[in-house]
């Protein structure tokens, strides 16, 4: 670890904890612009099914992505609790469609542990840490490595014999 | 941002329009040697360059800007003549000037400190050049230099005038305003050569009662005249022993009529035309093109004395106007279609009224983004002159409808392709002079630029009378370059399409200009970008003409609404070309799965537009008929469509779609749709791939 890592998890860490499922994961308070309760969402065709489409918020144009498909997890059922938390990606804004938000928690520096090597239900990668307080463990997440989304081809157009014009 | 940071980048703005009407006007001198007005522009404009330059301790602004005008006085008081050499030098050092101004922006560059060892011989070039013998043939009247006596001197005068303009009484006219901002215009500049910094900063402040926006105010009233005189008797006690003639100027001041000729022999002396009877009192200091005095307003430097006051805004900030107008658009749209309007006259009524508000709004929002066409049509002109210099070939370019307006990001897109398209022009289609003479043609080959509006679209042309595009030729290098098979029937308009194809060239050699195959490609990607087509036809041996058509605006779409299931799309109006419902046995199947439609006696191919943007979608909406056809014609290639609807017809604001996200090629933007739901638009032309039509 180094000098700066030690610095940055000395100082206490908040999250924004939500639930998919079984289980909790949390995002770093820092990169939540709003939690907005559920948009109607157009799809995108040719985008991957993680990407649940576009939403208007307030005259934005931003993307949706379902964690549950990210994670790997089945859908889940629609339910009043539905939200989407905002985050901001670099410059942009991305919603994270989740099943229902828990709680602002902070952690101390002693309260995170490293991910685990095995055991996870989703891809180690996106984990940052595991935080224990209050009996729970909560999987907190490296948000920007959740979002990068290198893994969707984009296909290719249907290929038609037009007809020019004029000539 | 310090004060000194904002004096500095309205300095970098102002800088680039006096070196664009330089460089305009060195171009007309190229033209005409003796074009003398061209040649006061241009060492006005140089000057105002050198005079700003001092007040930021801009040296090597300064010395290159001082080389230039020496050269150029040479040249005013005709003792030398304007040749070509001199013309090459004055634009390199132009260049040079833009150059160190753009890496000012940047805030990369050092603009002070002893001159490049480029800029060194630019200036080493105009000092050889105005070193030179007088020509002894020219026989013209010797003239007095254009900036005469001594800066304290003049400032003395520039700030009697200006109290005496101010005193003059009653309600100041534009054209007053004009006159008074003309007068104090060249404060700056003297204060720069006097030094001081208490001189410059007052006079920064003055500028600003005058100019409150970056032009001159449009009315002044009393407080600001009170102001304003006493910023003049300020800048007075900080002027070192001024001004014997204050005192008595006070003490027997002229009247208006007196004031007004001896401005004019101050406007004379500082080689200004002064224009009585113009309402814009420095528009002859912008007069750079050769334009109607009707276009003259439109297309001039904006910030320079016109009688309208305007504003240098950043673009972010119009962006975000636009788009704020755009949501309050829609908003609008919902409560006027609301069901419960009807039942509501009083309300109803507010609303009718309330419509028509936004619709101006937004029509004066979208025309903040509208910028004309000459500052790029000028840097076209640029690349002719220089290309041509360079290949040693006679060209005359005219110019036409440069006041022609467009949206400001398709004209930063679009200058690009045009520099490709002259050079281009000049290289390959222009021949050597020889050639021409032995074609029968005029040594001096013509292009033309032109510019027109024709509805929401904007036409450039550029036509050249050089020898033209050959067919073989070109279907002759594009099998070599192996971008064709040699099997391919080619029509003479589709051979001619392939010279936009990436690495395609029928240069024999490698230049400088052109000839790597990199350049037309670009111009058919940036104008395809910008929503845009071009044609080409071609006569051999009598020139060829490109046309580009482009939208005006990038930032609303007239949109047919399509349905495909519960989805709904949005398809560019202007490339539907007929929608119809069809009926049964309408659409041929061919080749197996392929479907053809008759329309107007053309068979054209018909996709499903499920199908080509993979909707799945419930069992039912699956099996809903698609019986609307939309014939969608874009780049002269045309198909047909086939939708579950079509909703209807709604003017939109584009917004682009996130990067973030992959998605088809044909989707190119969304937009808020009536209800709030985001739409896709759809671009026919990349919704799917052409094949090569047979």
């Amino acid at each position: 670890m180094t000098t700066a890592e030690v610095e940055a998890t000395a100082r206490p860490s908040i999250y924004l904890t939500f639930e998919l499922g079984q289980s909790e994961y949390g995002v770093e308070i820092l990169l939540v612009r709003e939690i907005v309760a559920m948009l109607p969402i157009t799809p995108v065709p040719g985008s991957s099914q993680t990407v649940l489409g576009v939403c208007n918020l307030r005259g934005r144009v931003i993307p949706v992505i379902s964690l549950r498909h990210r994670f790997g997890l089945p859908p889940g059922e629609e339910s009043p609790h539905n939200v989407i938390i905002i985050v901001e990606h670099g410059p942009t804004l991305i919603g994270l469609a989740v099943d229902r938000v828990r709680e602002v928690a902070t952690f101390t520096a002693a309260q995170l542990d490293a991910p685990p090597v095995i055991g996870l239900d989703i891809n180690g990668g996106f984990v940052k840490a595991l935080g224990r307080n209050q009996d729970r463990v909560r999987i907190l997440l490296d948000i920007q490595r959740v979002l990068t989304l290198t893994d969707m081809a984009t296909p290719v157009p249907e290929t038609i014999n037009a007809v020019t014009n004029g000539s | 941002m310090t004060d000194q940071d904002s004096l500095l980048i309205l300095f970098i703005d102002e800088t680039r329009d006096h070196l664009e009407q330089a460089e305009a006007c060195l171009l007309r001198m190229s033209k005409d040697a003796g074009d003398d007005e061209a040649l006061q522009a241009c060492f006005r404009a140089l000057h105002s360059v050198k005079g700003c330059a001092g007040y930021f301790d801009l040296e090597r602004v300064q010395v290159l800007a001082h080389a230039c005008e020496t050269l150029l006085e040479r040249l005013s008081v005709h003792d030398l003549t304007a040749s070509q050499e001199s013309i090459e030098a004055l634009l390199a050092a132009v260049t040079a000037l833009s150059t160190m101004i753009g890496s000012l922006k940047n805030g990369t560059g050092q603009a002070s400190g002893p001159p490049s060892p480029a800029e060194g011989e630019v200036i080493a070039r105009l000092q050889t050049l105005a070193l030179a013998p007088a020509a002894a043939s020219v026989v013209r009247p010797k003239r007095a230099p254009v900036v005469a006596t001594t800066p304290l001197a003049e400032l003395a005068e520039t700030l009697n005038h200006a109290e005496e303009l101010l005193h003059v009484g009653g309600e100041m006219r534009a054209e007053q305003i004009g006159q008074l901002d003309g007068c104090l215009s060249v404060l700056p500049v003297l204060g720069a050569s006097i030094g001081g910094s208490g001189l410059a900063g007052k006079i920064a402040d003055t500028m600003v009662l005058l100019r409150p926006s970056g032009g001159p105010c449009a009315a002044i009233d009393s407080t600001r005249r009170a102001a304003l005189l006493d910023a003049i008797d300020h800048l007075r006690l900080l002027v070192p022993d001024t001004v014997p003639g204050a005192a008595q100027s006070l003490a027997t001041r002229p009247s208006a009529a007196e004031a007004s000729h001896r401005l004019n022999e101050l406007f004379a002396k500082h080689g200004l035309a002064h224009q009585p009877d113009s309402g814009a009192g420095l528009v002859a200091l912008g007069a750079g093109g050769e334009m109607a005095p009707a276009d003259k307003h439109r297309a001039q430097e904006p910030a320079r004395g016109s009688a309208e006051a305007y504003s240098r805004v950043p673009t972010a900030r119009l962006e975000e106007l636009v788009t704020l107008v755009g949501e309050l658009l829609i908003d609008q749209a919902t409560i006027a279609n609301h069901p419960t309007i009807g039942d509501m006259p009083d309300i109803g009524a507010v609303v009718t009224h309330q419509s028509r508000i936004v619709r101006d709004l937004q029509s004066i929002a979208l025309a903040l983004r509208m910028v004309t066409l000459a500052s790029i049509f000028r840097k076209t002109a640029r690349a002719v002159h220089d290309t041509a210099y360079k290949l040693a070939k006679e060209v005359d370019l005219s110019i036409e409808g440069e006041a022609t307006e467009i949206d400001r990001t398709i004209t930063e897109s679009l200058a690009d392709p045009l520099l490709h398209m002259a050079r281009n022009a000049v290289d390959h289609g222009i021949e050597t002079k020889s050639e021409r003479l032995a074609a029968g043609k005029p040594p001096t080959g013509h292009i033309t630029l032109r510019a027109i509006q024709s509805g929401d679209h904007v036409i450039i042309i550029m036509t050249d009378d050089g020898r033209g595009l050959d067919p073989v030729r070109i279907r002759r290098k594009a099998i070599e370059k192996g971008l064709i098979s040699a099997e391919t029937a080619l029509s003479d308009q589709e051979a001619y399409r392939l010279i936009f194809l990436p690495g395609f060239t029928t240069a024999e050699h490698l230049s400088e200009i052109s000839g790597r195959g990199v350049g037309l490609d670009v111009v058919h990607r940036n104008v395809q970008d910008l929503k845009g087509s071009i044609h080409i036809d071609s006569t051999p041996g009598q020139g060829t003409t490109f046309q580009i058509h482009l939208p005006l605006t990038t930032a609303i779409l007239d949109a047919m609404l399509l349905r495909v299931g519960a989805q709904r799309f949005l398809v560019p109006v202007a490339s539907v070309m007929e929608a119809r419902r069809i009926r049964a046995g309408q659409l041929t199947a061919v080749m197996g799965s392929r479907r053809v439609v008759e329309c107007r006696g053309q068979m054209l191919p018909v996709a499903s537009l499920r199908d080509v943007l993979g909707i799945t979608g419930t069992a039912a909406e699956q099996a809903e008929k698609e019986e609307i056809l939309v014939v969608v014609n874009h780049f002269r290639f045309r198909y047909a469509l086939l939708v579950n609807d079509i909703i209807g017809e709604q003017q939109v604001v584009i917004k682009p779609l996130s990067d973030h996200i992959p998605h088809h090629p044909g989707l190119t933007g969304s937009a808020i749709l009536a209800d709030g739901r985001v739409g896709l638009i759809l671009d026919p032309s990349r919704l799917v791939q052409f094949g090569v039509a047979s």
